[in-house]
């Protein structure tokens, strides 16, 4: 299966292939958004459209956490702030909803950079700490009575938005079908700009900083500006997330905005991947989407058969790992063995020795994403999109187009796809 | 007075109120102290903080609760019970979970402590409903007069049954402890542990089993705590997550490595939680929670080891 070099064998796409593949995605993920704008139910729009707003706070967080390394559990607060931010423009000062959208990302912005200023100083547990600090806070500050002219107090405050589609849209879309393009068209736009900055100056920084700060400043980054940047950057995604979520649910009120948000963030951005841009969507409908199922399968007739499945998917799952792990790397199948073996164990015994009623409570959605974190903790630390990454390396190899010059003097195409092969295998993955 | 009215309560160097609030104070100084107590001995040997330290607090007062309401035993004998399934579970969690991502990185252990905190709260939730509990038996009486009068007046200064019961439960933990850290074996090993991993692996002390009795003690503390807890407060899922956030603030000011600092650490925050609402009026009720947060922020950014704590030297 290995080649001359030690690498395993894969299946080279060239530069332009892989400019029409990713091109080809693009269009069927747009193509899809507009399918659920226009064809679906309202209610499962909402659904959608919630887990596109969470999607873009994942990001946010993604860039504070995963690429700048600094542990954020408060952003459930900057998520809060956006949300805020718009019902008081939108209600107070009669602006129009997008005009907002801005100020709310300014504000995320300016809060973020304070929330940053600690980060200097401060690392790791200690940062969780005064973050989730800020979390727990932030709905009992939204409460003061002082506040209530704007906060509208413990109640919260309802946001009317008149969202109706413009004449010039070609196809006949509800009013929340609209809202969901707008708050999908947004989020992809900040989506482009995320991944761009990533690859730019600012990313660069943001990464040096998390993997060693000594390195980072020899090589002249300025860890104040690198943390307070990471900080300041998620805060905004995150508080423009929370402006595009007003439109979708037209209150604000401080019990939205509690800790268990900012978990749920965490979840999603644990299940998604840790340093990957996509990992943030596939994180955000997980957290959505699997609460939806399971308050289906709880309250549904017998639980027991949900049990069933998800413990027969496991035993396969676990099955096929630990043959690959057999056949490639014998000395990590104990490892594997342990990690499977009570997974699959407390699985069976669940949905076998326990009553119906127990089972009830164990596919309550907060026990299944506290499972999903440990579980994900042990199998998969970077997230299905790092895990899913690290397989196709295995299988597919993107060469780079090579500068003319080069390309002349080089003799046969295989060896430039053995370049570019070497240093592809080396890009992966990040820490968590 | 009237010129600081707007800061100041009128009455607030009435001296009544004053000795009422200074024994409020120490009263819920004291479960903060607890809690921080809890902290402080997971965070000497295996150097995380256990976030879902409030939600075992939580599971086993309710633990205690079935022990007690549904299988009637004696109220004493089921915080026992609580109390020692709750090491148990704290050691088990140790040795399956917590050690084996030790190694990764602090953020791998903070997401598995969120993911414990999920699990336990949501359990609560399933199990025992949202909904306050109103048929507690409580291990102090706490009708209205059971109190001792100390002084009287218009407003008279009592001391109730549960804040002498809650002050005598941390001094006995605090010594007990001090005790078994000192004066035991066992004590001996988990300070040796607690100093320098490494080197105490060296000469032969079963270095993994300290941090399992670590996590054992922490939670056996959390249960003891949840129960004089849920004392003067309703029994339900979320009702110690305040009282953790407290906990984690005694812990922060008192130094995350010293349990002398824990103790002291608590009762200021309990005089904090008594005393700020009647210096600054715009505070009152929960929102102490936010004067809880800005005494960590203060803490980290001005004097991260705490008033005890010993300094952290890196090494680069």
């Amino acid at each position: 299966m290995t080649t001359t070099n030690g690498l395993p064998k894969t299946f080279p796409l060239r530069g332009k292939e892989h400019r029409i593949w990713q091109t080809v995605g693009y269009a069927l993920v747009a193509f899809a958004v507009l399918w659920i704008g226009i064809n679906m139910a309202d209610f499962n729009i909402s659904l959608f459209g919630k887990a596109v707003c969470f999607a873009l706070a994942i990001l946010g967080l993604n860039l504070t956490t995963g690429y700048g390394g600094q542990v954020s559990l408060g952003h459930s607060a900057f998520f809060g702030l956006g949300g805020y931010t718009t019902a008081y423009l939108v209600v107070g000062c009669g602006w129009s909803f997008l005009a907002t959208i801005p100020a709310a990302a300014l504000v995320g912005l300016l809060v973020g950079f304070v929330t940053g200023i600690p980060a200097v100083r401060v690392k790791g547990l200690y940062l969780a700490l005064i973050t989730l600090g800020l979390a727990i806070a932030f709905p009992t500050f939204l409460r003061m009575p002082q506040l209530q002219s704007i906060t509208g107090g413990a109640s919260g405050k309802p946001v009317p938005i008149s969202w109706t589609p413009p004449s010039w849209f070609p196809f006949g879309v509800t009013a929340r079908g609209w809202a969901f393009l707008t708050v999908a068209s947004v989020t992809a736009l900040m989506f482009l700009l995320a991944s761009n900055m990533l690859r730019s100056r600012v990313g660069r920084m943001l990464r040096a900083v998390r993997d060693n700060e000594i390195g980072a400043t020899v090589s002249g980054v300025n860890l104040t500006s690198g943390k307070t940047t990471a900080f300041a950057v998620g805060a905004l995604y995150a508080a423009v997330a929370g402006a595009l979520f007003v439109l979708l649910t037209p209150v604000v009120s401080p019990d939205q905005y509690s800790f268990l948000l900012a978990i749920q963030f965490i979840t999603g951005l644990v299940l998604g991947g840790v340093s990957t841009v996509s990992g943030a969507v596939l994180g955000a409908l997980a957290i959505v989407w699997l609460p939806y199922y399971t308050a289906d399968a709880a309250n549904g007739p017998n639980p027991e058969t949900t049990f069933r499945n998800v413990l027969i998917a496991a035993a396969v799952i676990g099955a096929i790992v630990l043959a690959i792990t057999a056949l490639r790397n014998r000395e990590k199948l104990m490892d594997r063995v342990k990690v499977v073996g009570p997974l699959v164990g407390v699985l069976a015994a669940a949905t076998f020795l326990f009553p119906d009623r127990w089972q009830r409570i164990l596919i309550g959605p907060n026990v299944i994403f506290g499972s999903l974190l440990i579980v994900f903790m042990f199998v998969a630390p970077l997230g299905i999109v790092a895990w899913i990454r690290e397989q196709r390396v295995k299988l597919i190899r993107f060469v780079p187009a090579l500068p003319p010059a080069l390309l002349q003097r080089s003799t046969s195409a295989t060896d430039t796809a053995e370049l570019a092969g070497a240093g592809a295998s080396t890009t992966s993955g990040g820490r968590p | 007075m009237h010129v600081l009215g707007f800061l100041i309560e009128g009455d607030f160097f009435q001296m009544n109120l004053f000795l009422q609030r200074v024994i409020n104070a120490i009263t819920n100084g004291a479960i903060y102290a607890l809690l921080a107590l809890a902290v402080v001995i997971i965070f000497r040997t295996a150097g995380g903080l256990n976030f879902a330290q409030g939600e075992m607090a939580m599971f086993s007062t309710f633990i205690s609760y079935v022990f007690a309401v549904n299988f009637g035993w004696p109220i004493g004998l089921a915080i026992l019970a609580s109390i020692i399934l709750s090491m148990i579970f704290g050691a088990t969690v140790e040795a399956t979970l917590v050690r084996p991502l030790a190694k990764r990185s602090p953020l791998a252990e903070v997401i598995l402590t969120l993911g414990i905190f999920l699990i336990l709260n949501q359990l609560a939730f399933g199990i025992w409903g949202g909904e306050p509990r109103p048929d507690v038996v409580k291990p102090f009486p706490d009708a209205t007069f059971d109190q001792v009068e100390i002084v009287s007046g218009a407003p008279n200064v009592v001391l109730r049954y549960e804040s002498i019961g809650i002050i005598v439960v941390l001094a006995l933990l605090v010594v007990g402890l001090i005790f078994l850290l000192q004066k035991t074996k066992v004590g001996l090993a988990y300070r040796a542990v607690a100093s320098n991993k490494e080197s105490s692996q060296l000469v032969g002390i079963p270095a993994s089993r300290m941090l399992m009795l670590g996590w054992a003690l922490a939670a056996g503390i959390g249960a003891i705590a949840g129960a004089l807890v849920s004392n003067n407060q309703l029994l339900e899922p979320n009702f110690m997550a305040p009282v953790l956030l407290f906990g984690f603030s005694a812990a922060c000011l008192g130094g995350f490595d010293s349990i002398g600092g824990a103790v002291i650490g608590g009762l200021i925050m309990g005089a904090v939680e008594a005393f700020i609402p009647g210096l600054l009026t715009i505070i009152e009720g929960d929102q102490v929670l936010v004067v809880a947060v800005v005494v960590i922020l203060i803490v980290l950014l001005a004097r991260p080891q705490g008033l005890f704590g010993s300094k952290k030297v890196e090494r680069v």
